[in-house]
């Protein structure tokens, strides 16, 4: 398990990027006649603040365009990560915790191989930037691959069954 | 997003491996991933216009997502590359995660510099500049 820390974490800074504006909006649709607000982008994650995007992907949060419900999610996903921290009645991991992290790690990547692929899928023939973009998709579907082998090769077929 | 890019179920699920690992019953993580591919159902469905639109277009938003989950992963190898283990199979998995992690920066790193020079002039350059029997 993580280390808790010795006080309440602070509340999730949010990244610039994401929350163009602060009034609150109820969810639904925009009047007709105010503009779109900008949309939620994906954030740049700094290595020390790793743990403010420990629960979503950034690949699901990036549907979620409205600046306000993407902030939200992002609110709901560290409430979460708080809560099962403090919570001390999950089983223990069969493998061990650093093998159980490793195996997520590859699951992660194996989602992302998929979804690049899918992403770099059939590019549009007049559109050359989106094709240069789909074209670097697919190559790095093939990257992400490569390495998500690398670590499962090492894991082995062993997912902490009892050895006699 | 309005491209029907990335509409297949199973690229839809929500919560990273990352964090679902720490919901060791069962029923919990699945709990989770259900909750997730139901928020994007309505999400996706309740008004495919009421969203705003990513102002570079879908491919790119998807690229920067994936790089942004790309340096999650890599800080979280790099966390548990750098665990304090005394066996020496747990400091091979530390070596591991680590090494990973590297690679996992440098995939990252080749998505921010393709988006950043989409007619691969540099890399064009590059090509150019190597010898002919290495050249690709």
């Amino acid at each position: 398990m993580r280390e808790l820390p010795d006080c309440t974490p602070p509340p999730v800074p949010i990244p610039p990027a994401v929350l163009a504006s602060s009034p609150p909006v109820p969810p639904g649709p925009p009047p007709e006649d105010e503009p779109p607000p900008f949309p939620a982008i994906p954030p740049e994650i700094e290595p020390e603040r790793w743990e403010d995007f420990v629960a979503f992907r950034e690949t699901f949060l990036l549907h979620f365009t409205e600046p306000h419900d993407n902030e939200a999610l992002r609110g709901v996903g560290h409430l979460l990560y708080t809560l099962v921290l403090e919570y001390d009645h999950f089983p223990n991991p069969p493998e061990g915790f650093i093998r159980s992290n490793l195996r997520a790690a590859v699951a992660d990547l194996r989602h992302l191989e998929g979804y690049l692929a899918t992403a770099g899928e059939n590019p549009p023939e007049h559109e050359p930037y989106e094709a240069a973009l789909c074209r670097t998709a697919v190559r790095a579907a093939r990257e992400v691959g490569k390495a998500a082998d690398a670590l499962e090769k090492t894991l082995g077929t062993w997912r902490g069954e009892e050895v006699s | 997003m309005s491209s029907k890019r990335v509409t297949n179920m199973r690229w839809r699920e929500g919560f990273r491996e990352t964090f679902l690992v720490v919901f060791t019953r069962k029923a919990d993580a699945a709990a989770l991933r259900r909750l997730a591919l139901l928020l994007t159902e309505l999400y996706r469905c309740a008004g495919a216009r009421w969203w705003p639109a990513h102002k570079r277009g879908d491919v790119d938003a998807i690229l920067r997502a994936v790089v942004a989950d790309l340096r999650h992963l890599r800080y979280v190898l790099e966390w548990a590359g750098g665990g304090v283990t005394y066996s020496a199979l747990g400091m091979a998995y530390n070596r591991l995660a680590h090494d990973c992690s590297g690679e996992v920066e440098e995939i990252a790193a080749a998505i921010e510099a393709a988006m950043a020079d989409p007619r691969g002039t540099i890399e064009r350059h590059r090509a150019s500049l190597m010898p002919c029997e290495v050249s690709p």
